[in-house]
């Protein structure tokens, strides 16, 4: 019986998926995601009709064998979007223009980030879907509104695309040494410099797990980078980081003492 | 319609767009298609494709678009990446003077891109934001236009030879040519080694490529076609006279950990021989060196050609396929010419030339009066003895028996030194035997025609050897290349 369900199930998924416009009030086909793309640009229609409308027109895209003629129509709707809507519908149609890598969206983002009045999103999501075009141009604005901004989200954010640019090396490794920054930027600084500078990355590690007066999250990154990616030469050589680890996996907070175990048996410490 | 207008970028781009419109001369515009012009300097990708567009359609408003702007025409179909700069290209490639059969190949690529990525463009303004057009609706233009033409047989007159992005240079221009030696390379395996040490002693091939390049149709794609090189190289037992390289255009990025990476992720066999490679410090030396086609942002590349080079064992630069898509086989091709041609060639045909010299030395009183009735008496001063004359005439032959050896290693050809072997030993024979003199013209016929044959050979696919070339300068020069030098459009 069980089994017989189990079936119906597997067949009622692996059923085609049904065409994502039926859902809204339209014709099927080419003709019903072109009405669906009137829908979304259509600042007289309620939020949550336009809202089904771009899911709609999103999910055709995926897989409508029709999608290729209405394309066009779809991204400069979405353009449309991005100029008149309402901030929920716009902020869904400039993370799917901003996956395409649209120039418009691009700029709009881009000027937003420059000038305060022209920003559409927070900088914050701002630099998240900038994220998706590394060849956006920009490197500069991104360390501009790390340095500039208070606010750790956007700073996170902002180390986070610093992970692809090799001038911001220094910048990173000076934010990975502060320990007045808070642990989230610091962690994600340790993953943007380990993408830029895995020797850099070991360096400091080695020398912030001898740090008693560190963040115990820190810590964790620390060793956990070690553990991941330590150069087992090095590791054999360092004494003192030895001594430390030999230390840290009898007593230590729980996390850090397991994480010190996990060292010791890798490296035979 | 949601449009950016020309006025809303910043005002390097805003000038640039105003300068572009007032340039008449297609020269001027051509110059500004190389990457390297100062006017991309600094620029961002996005820019950079913005800025290209607007000159390709100042191109494409003259009444013919010229030849030499083909190839960047065609690399845009070709390596289609951005919607805006496909459209701009189809648009361009319908003014040339004819539509050439060889363009479908382009076409049909562009076309494949443009179904997936078919976004509104405005290609009356600059940076094409806004509506009106589309690349799938240029592309379907042009190959309307394309289907005009009539059946490839009876079409269109050839298209010039830099079209196709293959450039060779002869031993005279490679010598001339600067030397790269102090250059530090770092491989995949933080090997350090300097640029004249890794390239000295082999013909090497060489790609240009970055793991951040987000076309599948540039970096990666010719990552894997080393691959496949490499296979070729293999299978013609040339992997270890023949060795190959890629260097990032991004070494403060592509560390050698991302190298090794990126190489196993493409399939690259990696080892002593084969290797990916960053310049730590002195990457704007190779830059110069190689005359690399890119403009960067900051450390990223904005944009970059293909680039693939044959250098040879002193590691200068003896062929180039550039821009276009580029076939392996006629990369390995011209790599196993240059090997066959290399070092000591023009000693090699020298050789096999003096070794023709030992029939004509005189063996006999009848040879001596004949010389002698040939100068005149008066000029005879000594006469040397015979044994001393035998033993020049032996010197000869066998000179020409190691030289024509020699060849063999770079012929293949087995027939023309056993017809050389023969000429050799009928010349011995007539001498041991003294038989009717016969057998020495005929030894000599054979040497002769071993000898022309040899020289006349370098490979088979190949329309002749870098060595054969007798020019100084690059067999097919892009025009383009002159007129980058003296592009002076100032922004």
């Amino acid at each position: 019986m069980k089994k017989s369900k189990a079936i119906k199930k597997a067949a009622r998924k692996a059923a085609p998926a049904p065409d994502p416009v039926a859902k809204l009030d339209v014709a099927e086909g080419v003709e019903g995601m072109k009405q669906a793309i009137g829908i979304m640009t259509d600042p007289a229609a309620a939020l949550a009709q336009r809202k089904a409308a771009l899911n709609a027109l999103q999910g055709a895209s995926f897989g409508h064998p029709n999608f290729k003629e209405i394309r066009g129509e779809y991204v400069a709707g979405l353009r449309q979007v991005v100029d008149d809507a309402p901030q929920e519908l716009l902020q869904d149609a400039l993370e799917i223009l901003s996956q395409e890598q649209d120039p418009y969206a691009e700029k709009k983002l881009v000027d937003g980030l420059r000038d305060d009045k022209k920003a559409l999103v927070k900088p914050e999501d701002a630099l998240h879907y900038l994220s998706y075009n590394l060849h956006a141009g920009v490197q500069g604005v991104v360390r501009n509104v790390f340095e500039q901004s208070k606010d750790d989200r956007v700073r996170q954010q902002a180390v986070r695309l610093m992970s692809s640019d090799p001038q911001a090396v220094k910048l990173i490794e000076r934010t990975l040494k502060d320990k007045k920054e808070s642990a989230e930027v610091r962690q994600t600084s340790a993953a943007a410099l380990h993408a830029l500078n895995p020797q850099a990355l070991q360096k400091w590690a080695e020398k912030t797990a001898l740090d008693k007066n560190e963040n115990q999250e820190i810590l964790a990154a620390c060793l956990t980078a070690i553990n991941q990616f330590g150069d087992e030469k090095t590791i054999s050589k360092n004494t003192a980081f030895r001594k430390r680890i030999s230390q840290m996996s009898k007593n230590a907070p729980p996390r850090l003492k397991q994480i010190a175990k996990g060292l010791s048996t890798k490296y035979g410490i | 319609m949601a449009v950016i207008h020309a006025t809303e970028y910043d005002a390097a781009e805003r000038q640039f767009a105003k300068a572009v419109g007032e340039l008449e001369s297609a020269d001027q515009l051509l110059a500004l298609l190389d990457e390297r012009h100062p006017a991309y300097t600094e620029q961002p990708a996005a820019v950079v494709t913005r800025m290209r567009a607007w000159v390709l359609l100042a191109l494409s408003r003259a009444a013919e678009l010229p030849a030499a702007a083909l190839p960047f025409v065609l690399e845009e179909l070709e390596t289609p990446h951005d919607p805006y700069l496909v459209a701009v290209a189809a648009i361009c490639l319908r003014h040339y003077a004819f539509p050439h059969p060889s363009f479908a190949d382009a076409l049909c690529q562009a076309l494949l891109f443009a179904k997936a990525r078919d976004y509104p463009v405005d290609l009356e303004i600059y940076g094409g934001v806004g509506g009106g057009s589309s690349p799938l609706r240029e592309v379907d233009g042009t190959l309307a236009w394309l289907k005009s033409a009539a059946p490839p047989d009876s079409c269109c007159p050839a298209l010039p030879a830099f079209v196709s992005g293959h450039s060779r240079w002869n031993y005279l221009a490679r010598r001339k040519a600067a030397h790269l030696e102090q250059v530090m390379l770092e491989d995949q395996f933080g090997r350090k080694q300097k640029y004249g040490a890794r390239f000295h002693g082999h013909p090497t091939i060489v790609v240009f490529f970055y793991s951040r390049c987000e076309n599948p149709l540039k970096c990666t794609l010719t990552v894997w076609k080393l691959g496949h090189v490499q296979q070729l190289l293999a299978e013609r037992g040339l992997a270890d006279s023949i060795h190959t390289a890629a260097i990032t255009y991004d070494p403060a990025y592509d560390t050698p950990d991302k190298l090794l990476t990126y190489g196993r992720n493409r399939n690259l066999r990696m080892d002593e021989r084969n290797v990916l490679l960053r310049a730590p410090e002195g990457f704007e030396e190779l830059q110069r060196h190689f005359a690399l086609g890119g403009s960067f942002f900051e450390s990223l590349v904005s944009r970059h050609k293909i680039e693939v080079f044959v250098l040879d064992k002193r590691g200068r630069t003896a062929a180039s396929f550039e821009r276009k898509r580029w076939r392996e086989e006629d990369v390995v091709e011209e790599a196993a010419a240059l090997l066959a041609g290399t070092g000591s060639g023009k000693m090699a045909r020298f050789g096999s030339w003096v070794g023709l010299l030992a029939p004509l030395v005189p063996k006999c009183p009848i040879c001596w009066a004949a010389y002698m009735s040939s100068f005149g008496v008066t000029g005879f001063v000594a006469q040397p003895s015979a044994s001393a004359l035998r033993a020049l005439t032996a010197f000869f032959l066998l000179l020409h028996l190691a030289v024509m050896a020699w060849r063999l290693r770079a012929t293949s050809w087995h027939w023309s030194y056993a017809l050389s072997l023969g000429g050799v030993l009928a010349i011995a024979l007539n001498w041991l035997w003294s038989p009717p003199a016969t057998l020495t013209y005929l030894g000599a016929a054979a040497m002769l025609m071993a000898a022309v044959l040899s020289v006349s050979k370098t490979d088979p696919s190949t329309k002749g050897s870098i060595s054969d070339e007798a020019v100084s300068g690059p067999i097919q020069k892009n025009p383009v290349r002159s007129i980058n030098s003296h592009g002076d459009l100032s922004l």
